[in-house]
């Protein structure tokens, strides 16, 4: 099978520049193979800083690679003509961390969610209200939040609103940039079980970047770990998961237990 | 939830709220400025004389109850002369302002959209315009397109719009790296789109409070240039040319040379407090600081 995504060799760096001359670039990413397949779920974990966020933005598009390049469906992002990007854009899709920050503030719901729509797919205003109104349903809101403003709804409801966005299009790919993080536990276990949802309904792969190791057990098939801007572990999730390189056995180590036994009195003063 | 959005809504723009909880210097200024417009809209209802019908006989009075401000070296009322002065003042100011934000918006904000060598090129041109203090620069043009209120209004759009190029081109910056402008890209929205939907609405409306803080400068600048004898020209009213005027008398009327120059005052000083006072409404920052 063809696969989805294929990123070989990637390399990123970022320069700086003051007054007394550029700076030496800082290395985001460096060498990184990647391969996502149709309908197939892959954590990407790793600290802050260690360029997950940033291989996300890679392979959404959305920044270029210095070095090596990314396929979608074997041709290179860069080599694609315009109908082959709008075919990639349909295809490949986001939902971000922050969902305040990643809706217009202007906009209404409706206007949100219809905007791939608008842009990637060729429905009339008729046709997209009705897709809108079916995709609120689909992420569990009610056709009266599509009048609604951001301001108005809940930080829980406006992310399921940024995944109907992305659903919208019908993609094959959705690129969660922690996209649950800044959701209660509830929440979070609530999230993940919609997009499990729409997997099994859809078929459609996942790339969940996160930090938080607990969220992968639950919904990933493959994890793959990165430290320094490079990929340190790929493996299949087990319970319990056999990571050897010492950045991923950290991240094990993260892990709250979720009965916490008191490792020592506090002073009292 | 509608406690949340009631309480949202009167922190950024609910009118009901708006004049509410302002200071009182505010609040007097937003008065005077309602004012100004108010009359300068309906000056021949309010103005009790034609501001420039010459009545040589009765030149140079006193402040009498038919000729409240008395009247000027040709017997014109000056209150009507002051009147009708808005007009020309605050229409010059709207207009320069209007083409001063279409110009910044264009250029500025094209430099940001394009990015890398235009974007440069496109600010080094802004740096140009912005070493020569405006009013050098706003006499250079006129000197090159000649006298005359449009050719001033021309010349003060030319010197200011680099200021607001700059302003815009960051501001776009700032917008262009948020994730609702990532998203618009992911969503297959082109470059023009994504400027015209996302990142113009909220540029315009920071730009629009600046551009508040700048109608008395502006004024200023018009009525520097009619006083020069470079703009509106005699008989016209306006404030600028009515101190020309009264420069001759300024010993022996002083109260001539006084009034326009006190309302070219109290116009400039009440556009930039109720500037002030809308800018502390619209950032949410500066309000949260004003409540503490």
């Amino acid at each position: 099978m063809t696969p989805l995504i294929e990123a070989r060799g990637l390399g990123r760096s970022y320069r700086t520049f003051s007054l007394m001359g550029s700076a030496a670039p800082k290395v985001v990413l460096d060498g990184i193979d990647l391969t996502i397949r149709p309908g197939e779920t892959l954590g990407l974990l790793g600290r802050s800083g260690c360029g997950k966020s940033t291989l996300g933005r890679l392979i959404l598009g959305l920044e270029k690679p210095d070095r090596g390049d990314i396929r979608f469906r074997g041709t290179a992002l860069g080599a694609l003509d315009s109908a082959g990007l709008a075919a990639f854009r349909r295809a490949v899709q986001v939902v971000f961390q922050d969902s305040l920050e990643a809706v217009n503030p202007r906009h209404n719901v409706e206007r949100i969610i219809a905007e791939p729509l608008r842009h990637l797919t060729d429905l009339n205003q008729e046709q997209r209200a009705a897709r809108v109104r079916e995709l609120l349903l689909e992420v569990g809101l009610t056709a009266d939040d599509a009048t609604k403003l951001p301001v108005q709804m809940s930080g829980g409801q406006l992310q399921r609103v940024c995944i109907a966005r992305a659903l919208a299009p019908q993609p094959e790919l959705i690129v969660l940039d922690e996209a649950v993080s800044n959701l209660d536990l509830v929440l979070q276990i609530q999230t993940i079980d919609l997009f499990k949802q729409i997997q099994e309904a859809r078929g459609t792969a996942f790339l969940f970047v996160t930090h938080d190791l607990r969220l992968v057990h639950r919904f990933c098939e493959r994890v793959v770990v990165m430290d320094g801007g490079r990929i340190v572990e790929d493996v299949p999730v087990t319970r319990p998961l056999h990571f050897t390189h010492p950045a991923a056995r950290a991240l094990q180590g993260a892990v709250l237990p979720a009965r916490p036994t008191r490792r020592h009195e506090q002073p009292t003063v | 939830m509608a406690a949340i959005a009631d309480h949202e809504g009167s922190a950024v723009a609910s009118p009901r709220g708006f004049f509410s909880n302002m200071r009182m210097s505010a609040r007097i200024a937003c008065a005077l400025v309602a004012i100004l417009l108010i009359t300068a809209v309906a000056a021949p209802l309010v103005a009790p004389y034609d501001p420039n019908a010459v009545d040589l006989p009765g030149r140079l009075q006193g402040p009498s109850l038919a000729h409240w401000l008395g009247t000027d070296h040709l017997g014109r009322d000056m209150l009507s002369r002051l009147i009708y002065g808005s007009r020309v003042s605050l229409g010059a100011v709207a207009i320069a302002l209007t083409g001063i934000i279409a110009l910044g918006i264009a250029i500025g904000g094209t430099s940001a959209v394009l990015g890398g060598r235009a974007d440069q090129f496109i600010m080094r041109c802004c740096d140009v315009f912005l070493t020569f203090p405006t009013i050098v620069l706003a006499l250079f043009m006129v000197g090159m397109l000649g006298t005359g209120l449009v050719n001033v209004i021309i010349a003060i759009v030319l010197s200011h719009w680099a200021w607001y190029a700059r302003i815009v081109r960051g501001l776009v910056l700032s917008f262009k790296r948020r994730d609702f402008v990532l998203a618009a890209r992911v969503a297959g929205a082109s470059r023009t789109r994504i400027f015209i939907e996302h990142l113009l609405p909220p540029t315009f409306a920071q730009l629009v409070v600046l551009a508040t803080l700048d109608i008395g400068h502006i004024m200023l600048h018009v009525s520097g240039l009619s006083f020069l004898g470079l703009g509106v020209m005699a008989p016209t009213a306006e404030w600028g040319v009515m101190i020309n005027d009264a420069r001759q008398f300024v010993w022996t009327e002083p109260m001539l040379l006084f009034w326009p120059g006190f309302a070219l005052f109290v116009a400039v000083a009440a556009f930039n407090l109720a500037g002030d006072a809308i800018r502390d409404k619209l950032d949410p920052h500066l309000a949260a600081e004003h409540q503490h």
